[in-house]
């Protein structure tokens, strides 16, 4: 019998797309982290528990950022999403406003932010992107900075 | 293992995210609604759109709720009434009284949306309620 958080494709398949994104996620996160700490945040790494339908339940990494008074998290959302292969949230904490999210497609992370002089959209997906770069993660770290202040 | 106070306070953000998408699904449908065959009227489907965000908002304390609930079973064997519980656990964790007077707000917003009352007196939106039970949650420990 199957349990309710058992994957719908084939064991090996579940294990090789679950590795293949924890791989992308990680490889993001250690940039990400990298470039933070570069910036002047303190990172600190936290497990997140994710449910696929096709590969299960699983641990993800998320990562915190605090710099001065400012807590901001970078977490994982989704393995896959209608045109991209990955998508993590940066949320302003403890309040978890949404700022801007990472989509993965043509091969790398880009980064949709809505600054907060930007007209209102449905979705963060529809706001302005741009490939994500140690300037652009500081733009938007520095504006939800300014914001939280 | 994740940290129990970002599970929940995950777990509460995905309630409002959910209530995102069935938003947007609501909306396109009213959109479209005279070119979708459905079984559904017209003035049902915009009843329940109508209804939605309440719906959510009310899912949206229910989470947590549970969460605070969880945590307070690990330090009093007690059940406490939601008031009590927010105020119980307050005062043992120094929350300041911005962020108790913020979920109350909530707390009796759902109140008011579970016994239909006439008069509700303050609406609050779902990322304001997001906002003041997420704040909360955080002053929870990290672990527990």
């Amino acid at each position: 019998m199957s349990s309710a958080n058992a994957p719908e494709r084939p064991a090996e398949e579940s294990a090789d797309l679950r590795d293949e994104w924890l791989g992308r996620l990680t490889t993001l996160v250690d940039q990400v982290e990298g470039w933070a700490k570069e910036l002047g945040w303190f990172t600190r790494r936290i497990d997140k528990k994710l449910r696929d339908s096709e590969i299960g339940s699983y641990l993800a990494v998320a990562l915190l950022m605090q710099k001065d008074t400012t807590p901001v998290l970078l977490e994982p959302v989704a393995r896959s999403a209608p045109g991209a292969d990955g998508v993590v949230d940066l949320y302003l904490m403890p309040t978890y406003d949404d700022i801007a999210s990472l989509y993965y497609y043509g091969g790398e992370w880009n980064l949709h932010s809505l600054s907060h002089d930007q007209k209102a959209v449905a979705t963060i997906r529809e706001a302005d992107s741009k490939p994500l770069s140690k300037d652009a993660l500081n733009e938007v770290l520095e504006e939800m900075r300014q914001h939280a202040a | 293992m994740p940290l129990k106070r970002f599970e929940w306070n995950s777990r509460i953000k995905t309630v409002e995210l959910d209530y995102r998408i069935a938003r947007y699904a609501f909306d396109r449908l009213m959109e479209n609604a005279q070119l979708i065959k459905t079984d559904f009227k017209y003035r049902d489907i915009a009843r329940a759109s109508g209804m939605l965000e309440a719906t959510y908002t009310i899912l949206l304390i229910a989470e947590f709720e549970t969460g605070l609930r969880m945590y307070w079973e690990t330090i009093r064997s007690t059940h406490p009434k939601t008031e009590d519980l927010l105020n119980g656990l307050a005062a043992r964790l120094g929350i300041p009284n911005q962020l108790i007077e913020d979920a109350h707000l909530v707390r009796e917003y759902r109140n008011d949306l579970i016994h239909e009352r006439e008069d509700i007196g303050h609406p609050i939106s779902i990322d304001a309620s997001r906002d003041h039970l997420c704040a909360f949650f955080y002053r929870l420990p990290p672990n527990w």
